[in-house]
């Protein structure tokens, strides 16, 4: 896991930085919140892949690396340094058949997961999704979901605070709401922090994957 | 340990405070809970665990923290990944169910009427608060409650003045519990949402699997 000094002050402003927007009815204020120390989430659909990337603005890495996903031969997840925040940038690639084979009716081939370290999953009414880890050199697992009609990913990260976990909505730039990010804090154990990406593959998404295959 | 009580104030002040208020404001659909659906409980690596989605509240930010003085129990307010609702998760260990190391007082609803379908109106009860929300927690050997200060208000925004009620299921069908809507007394006390999963034992009568 990640523990980084550098992280800590970053870290620690990030979600004190973090712009709580609530409305009380309709469709929200379809306005990203501003987490400080993190750039995106950004989804993006080029070449048949989503691809979904994360900057870490205050992590440096001196490694890095792509590794294949298990039951998604043709996607990806990658870990390096952003060259333009001197941070580091996470990026999942996604084919959109391996999405078809691991959502919607499929999705129960997989075991549900909660979080690593047992909390429910934020956001998810069951508290569980289909999921599988990946294993990447010198750093924890990193576990992706796949349910009927969302997609996550959870990346650890180490955290400067405990039993204290923040969701917040994501859009397009369109408006269109794509999914959720949460910052994950360690757990009892002092343990388990990271980041809790989900992106809703219906509606907006669907149509792109489906426009990707095409 | 401050900062950690610094985040954890800043952003369930923010969210619980606001969902306690502006759930007064909304209302469509009258189902037999209004504006809550997707009623969920399970028992998740040793700990029961509840949930539903709120329809008609909408947060872009949401969070998670540990109950405080209750061991193992979590709540959640966060935003609803499959539709813009919101969704509300309750998880508690089955030790901390019926062994808080200490006798809890048999206590109906917060503003003293009974605890509807519980012989005697009462459970052992154990209150908390989150930011200004009063939760209780109803904690006993043969059931699990948990009483929320919500508001409801009907389509044409008139506040709710009769208890409903609606059944909790597993996807088989299996009755697990139930969730009341429960109105203002003539007193003016705080309306709520009450569910109450009854069980055998030491463990719920049964989970239901992720929907």
């Amino acid at each position: 896991m990640l523990n980084k000094k550098s992280l800590r002050g970053g870290l620690a402003v990030l979600v004190l930085g973090v712009s709580m927007v609530a409305t009380g009815c309709g469709s929200g204020s379809t306005k990203n919140v501003v987490i400080q120390g993190i750039t995106g989430p950004n989804v993006s659909f080029v070449n048949n892949t989503m691809t979904m990337t994360v900057t870490l603005q205050n992590v440096n890495l001196q490694f890095g690396g792509r590794v294949s996903i298990p039951q998604a031969p043709n996607s990806y997840l990658e870990v390096g340094p952003d060259f333009q925040s001197n941070g580091t940038l996470i990026s999942l690639g996604l084919d959109a058949n391996d999405i078809n084979s691991l959502t919607g009716n499929n999705a129960h081939l997989l075991n549900p997961l909660d979080l690593p370290g047992g909390r429910p999953l934020p956001g998810v009414a069951a508290g569980t999704m289909p999921g599988l880890a990946v294993q990447i050199p010198k750093w924890d697992n990193v576990t992706l979901y796949f349910g009927p009609q969302v997609f996550g990913t959870f990346v650890p990260v180490t955290l400067p605070f405990s039993n204290f976990i923040g969701s917040y909505r994501f859009y397009a730039a369109d408006g269109t709401s794509i999914g959720t990010i949460s910052v994950v804090g360690a757990d009892a154990a002092n343990k388990n922090s990271g980041f809790l990406l989900l992106v809703n593959i219906s509606g907006k998404v669907a149509s792109l994957l489906k426009t990707a295959q095409n | 340990m401050k900062k950690k009580s610094t985040l954890q104030n800043l952003a369930i002040l923010g969210v619980l405070a606001i969902n306690a208020t502006t759930l007064t404001s909304c209302g469509k659909g009258q189902t037999s809970v209004p504006g809550m659906n997707n009623f969920s409980t399970a028992v998740l690596n040793g700990s029961l665990y509840v949930s539903f989605v709120s329809t008609t509240l909408h947060l872009d930010a949401g969070a998670t923290i540990q109950v405080p003085q209750l061991a193992d129990a979590t709540m959640s307010v966060s935003p609803d990944i499959a539709t813009n609702g919101t969704v509300f998760q309750f998880s508690v260990g089955l030790a901390a169910l019926v062994n808080q190391g200490k006798a809890l007082p048999l206590e109906g609803l917060p503003d003293g009427q009974p605890l509807p379908d519980v012989t005697g109106g009462v459970l052992p009860r154990w209150d908390f608060t989150i930011a200004k929300l009063n939760i209780s927690a109803y904690l006993s050997s043969d059931a699990f409650g948990l009483f929320i200060p919500l508001s409801f208000l009907d389509l044409k925004g008139i506040p709710l003045l009769i208890q409903v009620s609606q059944n909790i299921t597993d996807a088989k069908g299996n009755l697990l519990g139930r969730a009341y809507a429960i109105p203002s007394n003539v007193s003016g006390a705080e309306s709520g949402l009450f569910i109450l999963l009854p069980y055998l034992g030491s463990a719920p009568v049964g989970s239901s699997p992720p929907k």
